[in-house]
């Protein structure tokens, strides 16, 4: 939809009539009365789910080489395959807009899920829209239903985002794995003080109106903005404010220290990680897919000592967090379909607070790095994060499914809060200390 | 209430704030099983060793929320009544029951426009649940610093 279109909709306002079921299906339907909530969600991942070209390319190889029929589309264009609009995906460039993506009449007539993975849940398809306000504002647009599914104060609202964010792939490996992620955290547990939901951290709200109609109250309103990893590579409304909150979510997941030792015949350098705010694993989601590097430069003047990382995640000795996976004879694996075997090397969520827990280890990684004399001085290092790694993104493009122009594009973020800078004139052992 | 007794309420707040009184601070509420503040502009505290009255004159975003807050803070020594300048006040947020703080750990305020006043932030509380603004305020002279803490329960 071009952005004069999309602008003509945001303005035209709150109906007064009952939605017809063709209404309800268009998102752009329900932006006249939820102008901001639309808007949030027209620059999400959820809108770009089928659009977005990484998939799109992805799931046309996977076609060809592995038959996965509607196995990607059931939770990447689940209105388009419900509504008989496409079968595989393959003919999504034909589909129309407002079927696209991870549309509002989807999630909202969700109703029960009915698994953990693989798009394991069903939409009631009767006009009800679902939500999480115990005491819906009554509209002639709809009826409304309070859903625990959908209140991001329940944990049980975690099952929704779960089903689809987790996925088995047909040769039955746990490829994707952030919502058994979570159920293994302190965040999941009913009786922990840090329980919190995926919509809990995912969905922020505030003070605001639901709808845009006359009477409404002021509720919590939830973003639908879902910024996580992923962003769009295409033209596509509102990526910038996109890519900002990326970034926010970004920089506060890793909590990150670096100190130096010096020793007889040099200096120690050790890097410490710990995943404090992810509530998941991380990296997460398509941890396959993702890489997570350390980067470290240490130098004297303007000449490198010592570096790690620099050459990007593939370097040898590279301290790299992703899902290492092969195929059945024991070869790195880069599409999903050929995954035989998982090794997970991701920083995990935290399980506990009690250090003498073994778990408790388990979030707190280090490494060290041997620098030898004379002492640098300055180190500096930072944990770097490409969504989608390039060779993945290589192998699509020389299977010609993929225009190497959009993967020029993927970005790789450094994450803010392990951005650390050691200078020995500071006289301290750790970057940072006071 | 009327408009006349409105109005006397108002008046004595504002003197008794003018002479360097504090209010009643508002009840505490419940942030996962623990005591949170509830936010109003003006809440003060006295610091842990008796030292500092620290008063949060104000915050954006009020009450504190889930994203980047500034906060405005004025700091008395209450021995020689001295207002305590920016460089003496350091600010750490923090998720006590999470055992982590935020991004960067700490803070050291500047000037604020108001006299005597230190502005701190944005700190991004992050995560929803109870966040503490820990104030480190440090005395002229070798002397440990002394800490008061408000804590809010972040919604998110």
């Amino acid at each position: 939809m071009s952005k004069v279109s999309l602008l003509l909709v945001f303005l035209a306002g709150c109906t007064d009539a009952a939605l017809t079921r063709e209404e309800r299906l268009d998102p752009q339907s329900c932006a006249g009365c939820h102008p901001t909530t639309v808007r949030e969600w027209s620059g999400s991942m959820h809108a770009y789910s089928s659009v977005d070209p990484v998939f799109r390319a992805m799931n046309a190889r996977g076609q060809r080489e592995a038959q996965l029929g509607s196995f990607c589309v059931k939770c990447h264009a689940p209105v388009a395959l419900a509504e008989g609009a496409t079968t595989d995906g393959t003919n999504l460039d034909q589909v129309p807009a407002h079927l696209q993506g991870i549309t509002c009449v989807f999630c909202h007539e969700i109703d029960a899920v009915t698994g953990t993975h693989d798009a394991a849940l069903t939409r009631a398809n009767d006009g009800v829209m679902r939500g999480g306000i115990a005491d819906p504002f009554e509209t002639p647009a709809h009826e409304s239903q309070y859903s625990p599914l959908h209140d991001r104060k329940t944990l049980e609202s975690s099952q929704i985002c779960g089903s689809c964010h987790d996925i088995v792939t047909p040769r039955g490996v746990a490829l994707e794995r952030g919502f058994e992620e979570w159920k293994g955290s302190l965040y999941s547990s009913p009786s922990s003080i840090e329980r919190v939901s995926c919509q809990g951290c995912h969905m922020p709200s505030k003070d605001g109106r639901v709808a845009d109609v006359e009477g409404a109250p002021v509720r919590r309103l939830k973003s639908h903005a879902f910024p996580a990893v992923d962003q769009a590579l295409t033209p596509f409304p509102e990526i910038e404010a996109q890519a900002a909150l990326i970034e926010q979510e970004l920089a506060t997941v890793l909590q990150a220290s670096l100190c130096v030792y010096p020793f007889a015949n040099g200096s120690t350098v050790a890097i410490t990680l710990e995943n404090i705010a992810a509530g998941h694993h991380f990296p997460s989601g398509a941890s396959h897919d993702r890489r997570a590097w350390l980067e470290l430069v240490a130098t004297i003047g303007d000449r490198t000592v010592f570096s790690s990382g620099v050459d990007g995640p593939s370097a040898p000795d590279t301290w790299l967090f992703r899902d290492h996976v092969t195929k059945d004879d024991g070869t790195e694996a880069l599409m999903f379909w050929d995954v035989a075997h998982v090794e997970p090397s991701i920083l995990p969520a935290p399980a506990t607070r009690d250090p003498l827990d073994p778990r408790f280890a388990a979030t707190h990684r280090t490494r060290t790095f041997s620098i030898p004399k004379p002492t640098p001085e300055v180190i500096r290092a930072r944990i770097r994060l490409q969504p989608i790694a390039s060779e993945v993104l290589d192998s699509l493009v020389a299977s010609g499914d993929l225009d190497p122009a959009i993967a020029a594009r993927m970005p790789i973020h450094d994450l803010r809060s392990t951005v650390m800078e050691w200078r020995a004139a500071d006289g301290k052992f750790c970057a940072g200390e006071r | 209430m009327s408009d006349v007794r409105l109005f006397l309420l108002g008046l004595v707040s504002s003197a008794a704030l003018a002479c360097g009184g504090t209010t009643e601070p508002p009840p505490a509420v419940k942030c996962g099983g623990a005591a949170a503040d509830t936010y109003v502009a003006g809440l003060a505290k006295t610091s842990e060793g008796g030292k500092f009255d620290v008063t949060l004159l104000d915050s954006v975003l009020a009450p504190p929320d889930r994203g980047e807050n500034t906060f405005t803070l004025k700091v008395r020594e209450n021995a020689s009544g001295t207002m305590m300048a920016p460089d003496a006040i350091e600010v750490r947020p923090w998720m006590p029951q999470h055992g982590h703080g935020s991004t960067p750990p700490s803070f050291v305020p500047v000037a604020g426009t108001e006299a005597n006043s230190s502005v701190v932030g944005p700190i991004n509380f992050f995560m929803p649940g109870l966040w503490e603004l820990r104030v480190l305020v440090t005395p002229a002279g070798d002397q440990p610093a002394e800490r008061t803490v408000f804590a809010f329960c972040v919604e998110g």
